[in-house]
């Protein structure tokens, strides 16, 4: 193998970890894999962070690309060809070594993988693959790996890669069409949804096989996710959401990414630079995704035609509450775990928490509030066997700026900055 | 009178203990436990068990010291495993490594609790505040235990031996181990516990390729490589340590910048031995140069 010049190594990844950097998946969960054999590595269920950025985000995995030279020219991409940004580009080998020394010190959980497209796709891929396969192969590591699917790569290749990945992705970018074929003109929704297509398929087919063979070999055991960019095209959370639930029906994804647009570029088709990151909006997108995934919300509930945009000063459970009073209050003594969990301020860890406790006692706010639900929101929607004062409120004809005025985070004016956008 | 009535297992006169000392293992806690049903104090509400380095001495209580007893104890253990299974003993254990100051009382009465009701599910009864206190410390038990998983950073020292030194809240050693064991299995390590003063220690020439090797208990490490293992470092330590802080500075999102929320995901507390903490502002292995 080639000798690694460590001299140069050091410039590379700074320069290929920032333009990775806006990739947000960070999820090391789900991975299955043991260390069996004595090599090295060995998943974690859930996943481990081992450090925050300054950002507040994740650090879990090695997220770099191999390359950042592309010949693609998407709008919202500081990798794209006419972006005058410094350019490098990694050896196999060198993604290889950092890797492994990065795991064997504890830093990662193991190695995001992406790419900017050099030649063509094909080409790109097989270089992905050929890092995972050299991992999991000659250095026997057990840890976790996530590539990024190249648009317009072949079958072939997603499907070898999907034996050595625990996780393959590919990101949708832009919300809508138009604003895809607006911002990025080289690449289609039909073209990216493609591999997912085909990486979904497999999944199947080799969960039937192994249903018989047990040695059958595993496919991308963790799956597949996508990320979607907001706030760079005039998409509405309607769309947004409505386009998350049909990858989470279609093609069974584990994750969709929100990733709020952060302006660097100037390019007349985008925001101004400086035009505030939508964290706010990011954050609901992402509350509203835990409800279609974990709470049992649809998609029509979360967001309704007649107002497409989530609401920015409350989370998505509060408001689908506060719209739909019909459903409260919620007698926690004898109420369905289904019914538990859509009371704003219960949590699913709460709601299972109070259905075993009610079989011991008649369940109070006091009760509540040691389980670690947010009564100060819950309070108006339950009742218990005792009484409950906060009740009375739930009539009101202001019910929504009172309870929100009450609600109140104490952090709303570093926050506040976010609801210009709009 | 029947406040003096005579208690057969005190001599008449001897005030009944409210204080019960154990030796501060889960062995001597459970000692302890014998011995409150042994002399039938378990109806007493004062009660408290406390370990014994953590009692401060007073006036008015009067407190025994129990030895430990490995019979007692495991006559305990068998009973408590018949009544609570599994996952009821592991709460017991992590409960008991948070060291916290009324941990051993509050066991205690949970123990209490069960042995009086052995047919119901007490574990999951947070209704009472006993089980709540033992379930919250679980939690917060849990909580560090995942944070060393994901906190400990190896260094390379020139024995080929991957080291790391922590300072977590509670006695997390015990319960981190096995997944270290499990995941580094290719490479020689210790993790060392600076306020306890001991670590574990994992030597892969004991391991065979169906099986990783025991771990080992370690003690008495020299302060001045405890202090400054920089002294220790294998020659491609520091090489590896400034790509650590260069990823993790360049992986930042400046437009996003938010202190509070990092601080809150990673207390300050830690930072010590995060070497992505230890990055001077303008260092020139951090910059973005080709």
């Amino acid at each position: 193998m080639a000798a690694i010049n460590y001299e140069r190594l050091q410039g590379k990844l700074n320069i290929l970890a920032d333009a990775a950097k806006y990739d947000v998946s960070c999820s090391s969960s789900a991975g299955t894999r043991k260390n069996q054999g004595g090599g090295l590595g060995d998943a974690s269920k859930t996943g481990i962070c081992h450090s925050y950025t300054e950002d507040g985000r994740c650090v879990s995995l090695l997220k770099i690309l191999l390359t950042n030279h592309c010949i693609y020219d998407c709008a919202y991409c500081t990798s794209r060809k006419s972006n005058d940004t410094p350019r490098a580009a990694f050896t196999v080998e060198e993604v290889v070594d950092l890797t492994m020394q990065f795991y064997r010190r504890n830093y990662i959980e193991g190695l995001f993988l992406s790419s900017g497209i050099f030649k063509n796709g094909d080409y790109t891929m097989e270089r992905l693959v050929e890092v995972a396969k050299i991992l999991r192969t000659r250095e026997r590591f057990n840890g976790y790996i996530h590539l990024k699917t190249i648009p317009g790569a072949s079958k072939e290749l997603l499907l070898e890669a999907g034996l050595y990945a625990d996780r393959l992705s590919v990101n949708i970018e832009i919300p809508t069409k138009s604003g895809l074929a607006l911002l990025a003109p080289e690449k289609s929704h039909d073209e990216l949804k493609a591999p997912m297509q085909t990486v979904k398929e497999e999944i199947v087919t080799i969960r039937e096989s192994r249903k018989t063979h047990k040695k059958a070999p595993k496919f991308t055991p963790a799956g597949q996710t996508s990320q979607m960019i907001v706030g760079a095209s005039n998409e509405t959370d309607l769309q947004v959401i409505q386009l998350s639930s049909h990858f989470y029906q279609t093609y069974d994804l584990k994750r969709v990414y929100y990733s709020g647009y952060v302006p660097m570029l100037s390019d007349n088709r985008l925001p101004a630079i400086g035009t505030p990151v939508p964290m706010v909006r990011e954050n609901r997108l992402y509350q509203a995704d835990w409800l279609m995934r974990f709470y049992g919300f649809g998609a029509h509930e979360i967001v309704e035609p007649e107002s497409p945009f989530l609401d920015l000063d409350c989370d998505p459970k509060l408001a689908w509450a506060i719209r739909h009073r019909e459903h409260f209050p919620v007698n926690i003594q004898t109420a369905s775990y289904e019914m538990i969990v859509r009371i704003p301020g219960i949590g699913t860890k709460t709601a299972k928490k109070i259905v075993t406790a009610r079989k011991f006692n008649q369940l109070t706010l006091y009760h509540l509030k040691k389980m670690g639900a947010a009564v100060n929101r819950a309070k108006y929607f339950i009742a218990t066997t005792g009484k409950n004062e906060h009740l009375a409120h739930l009539t009101r004809e202001n019910f929504r700026q009172y309870v929100l005025a009450q609600t109140q985070t104490k952090y709303k004016d570093q926050r506040s900055g976010q609801l210009a956008l709009f | 009178m029947l406040e003096l009535a005579p208690n057969t297992a005190y001599p008449v006169g001897q005030l009944t203990p409210s204080i019960v000392l154990y030796e501060p293992s889960f062995e001597g806690w459970l000692s302890a436990v014998f011995y409150v049903y042994a002399n039938k104090l378990h109806d007493d509400e004062a009660l408290q068990l406390i370990a014994q380095d953590c009692y401060v001495p007073s006036l008015i209580a009067q407190a025994t010291s129990v030895v430990p007893n490995e019979e007692h104890a495991e006559r305990v253990l068998v009973k408590l495993n018949q009544l609570l299974g599994r996952s009821g003993m592991r709460n017991l254990l992590w409960g008991f490594l948070s060291e916290k100051e009324h941990i051993g009382t509050t066991l205690f009465w949970v123990v209490k609790y069960a042995i009086d009701y052995p047919n119901r599910h007490i574990m999951q009864d947070v209704g009472n505040l006993h089980v709540l206190e033992l379930v919250q410390t679980v939690k917060s038990v849990g909580r560090e235990k995942h944070r060393m998983e994901a906190f400990v950073r190896f260094e390379h020292t020139t024995d080929d031996i991957y080291f790391a030194r922590v300072e977590p809240d509670f006695n997390v050693l015990p319960l981190i181990g096995e997944h270290f064991r499990q995941r580094y299995q290719d490479q020689h390590w210790a993790i060392y516990d600076i306020t306890r003063g001991y670590g574990i220690y994992y030597d892969k020439s004991n391991s065979t390729v169906t099986r990783p090797a025991t771990l080992q208990t370690i003690t008495d490490l020299d302060d001045a490589v405890l202090r400054r293992p920089a002294s220790i470092h294998s020659a491609d330590e520091r090489r590896y340590q400034q790509f650590w802080q260069g990823y993790f500075t360049n992986v930042n999102i400046t437009e996003r910048k938010n202190p509070r929320l990092h601080r809150q995901y990673l207390p300050q507390r830690y930072w010590k031995y995060l070497s992505e903490k230890q990055i001077l502002p303008n260092a020139e292995h951090i910059q973005k140069r080709r």
